[in-house]
């Protein structure tokens, strides 16, 4: 994915995780609405961790820090 | 890095800053800190390129001034070390864990002391031998 719309993505992701939140919230399932958002940090993170794992292998090819 | 990337740099922060801030009022403070995390990452990533061919015409410049390449390659491993524990140093403190970026300057601190002390002995035993 073209990086910056990795950011795009987690908005999308985010807002979609409020919505999820209150209505289930409204519908009285306050333990789902909970997992919702552990669910939405989860793939948030999943979605970043590619990015990190280029950001340290080019620092490290960069500046050579292979010990 | 031309200036059309420093812009794009610039419209790419500003882009991040303005998403973090809503995710943080729709309290998903968590998933703000990601897109922190995201963005900065970005930034740093899109810069790696121009930093490497900086750091190539500095080395060409070492080679010409007859420095030996080691001392060269030192600075290069103790800038690289301070880049990217400063990325997350300042990263934790966004997310107001003080004690966090403070231990992870400290290990940042250790490695390039650890880098540097070769240098150092050699220098005192030069010192000492001059007397």
């Amino acid at each position: 994915m073209e990086d910056v719309s990795i950011i795009f993505f987690l908005m999308a992701l985010a807002i979609g995780i409020t919505i999820l939140h209150t209505f289930l919230k409204q519908a009285g399932r306050d333990e789902f609405a909970y997992l919702a958002l552990v669910v939405g940090l989860a793939i948030g993170l999943i979605k970043i961790l590619p990015l990190i794992k280029d950001l340290f292998a080019g620092v490290q090819e960069v500046f050579k820090l292979y010990d | 890095m031309t200036s059309a990337g420093v812009i794009s740099l610039i419209g790419l922060a500003l882009v991040a800053t303005v998403i973090v801030l809503l995710l943080k009022e729709s309290r998903l403070t968590t998933l703000a800190l990601l897109t922190a995390l995201a963005a900065g990452a970005l930034i740093l990533i899109r810069l790696l390129p121009s930093l490497s061919d900086l750091l190539e015409g500095y080395q060409a410049l070492g080679a010409v001034s007859g420095v030996s390449s080691y001392y060269f390659g030192l600075i290069l491993k103790i800038i690289g070390i301070a880049y990217i524990c400063e990325f997350c140093a300042q990263l934790c403190r966004d997310a107001a864990q003080n004690a966090l970026a403070l231990k992870i300057e400290l290990a940042a601190k250790v490695g390039i002391l650890m880098l540097a002390l070769p240098v150092l002995s050699s220098i005192v035993k030069t010192v000492i031998d001059l007397f």
